[in-house]
């Protein structure tokens, strides 16, 4: 379709304007990690749009930027992580007949933590950082099927056209 | 929302589950040492009878043990996520600052240690 370099850089500018929210939520959950993942949201609604190979681009590229502006360098290494191991489930799951966007998003949102934590484990380089496994779990859950129901209601209201 | 999401979503939730109740199992001693990590290697263990305030890093961090408690009083680290973690009392249970690769953690086990010291 015409103009798909001109909707990219619209997902991508969206994507961190979420980021940018996100950081003025003065939300503390007392957890390393816990977060809404607004940006997300761009990711999901992408799903089923744009091509597989792009929205790894669209992940990837979101992630650095919003790294560099938004948070130190060194907090890349778990959203690029995280963000990576997430996106692979949904696309997976989204081939998958029989999962609705709801059940993808929290997938997605559940295995974003679980790459996180996987990054902690080595940098601490302790086991003892799993004790937050089933909190990490239950609020990416959470935060999964957040942005799943708000990608339904996007997808309600905005066309987006498939590219 | 489809059957499978749901499937999915109770999944999630009972391996949670079950973690959670492993982690509440924990045997709340109230004794033991309290470990410091840095990367994974002890730097230093304290007595967790033993009230006191200690510096971990020339004050990179901060800990505070009270009443068979242990909290993470002051750090350098931007985000502070270890500062505002409960104080910790159990078996297993760790403070973790990611950003000094600092772990804070309970042994119960290791009490004997120290009273062959003392």
């Amino acid at each position: 379709m015409k103009n798909k370099v001109a909707y990219f850089g619209v997902l991508l500018a969206l994507a961190l304007i979420f980021s940018y929210v996100e950081t003025l939520i003065p939300i503390n959950f007392g957890i390393p990690g816990v977060k809404l993942g607004l940006a997300n949201l761009i990711i999901v609604v992408g799903l089923n749009k744009i091509s597989t190979s792009e929205l790894y681009l669209l992940d990837i590229l979101r992630v650095l930027i919003s790294g560099f502006i938004f948070a130190n360098g060194f907090a890349i290494i778990y959203s690029l992580t995280g963000a990576i191991i997430s996106l692979t489930v949904m696309v997976l799951l989204n081939r998958i007949k029989g999962f609705s966007l709801l059940g993808i998003s929290a997938a997605g949102g559940v295995f974003h933590n679980i790459g996180q934590l996987i990054v902690a484990i080595f940098v601490v380089n302790t086991l003892s950082i799993s004790y937050y496994f089933p909190i990490l779990l239950i609020s990416g859950l959470v935060t999964g099927i957040v942005i799943g129901i708000v990608t339904n209601e996007v997808n309600k209201r905005l066309k987006i056209p498939e590219m | 929302m489809k059957k499978k999401d749901i499937f999915l979503i109770l999944i999630v939730l009972i391996i949670a589950g079950a973690f959670l109740l492993f982690n509440y199992m924990r045997p709340n001693l109230r004794e033991g040492v309290v470990v410091v990590k840095i990367h994974g290697k002890v730097v230093k263990t304290y007595d967790l009878a033993k009230d006191g305030t200690y510096k971990i890093k020339d004050g990179e961090n901060v800990i505070q043990i009270k009443d068979k408690k242990v909290k993470m009083i002051e750090a350098t680290c931007p985000d502070k996520i270890c500062v505002h973690h409960k104080a910790i009392s159990k078996d297993g249970e760790s403070i973790i600052c990611l950003p000094h690769k600092l772990v804070v953690e309970i042994d119960s086990k290791k009490k004997s240690e120290f009273d062959f010291v003392v």
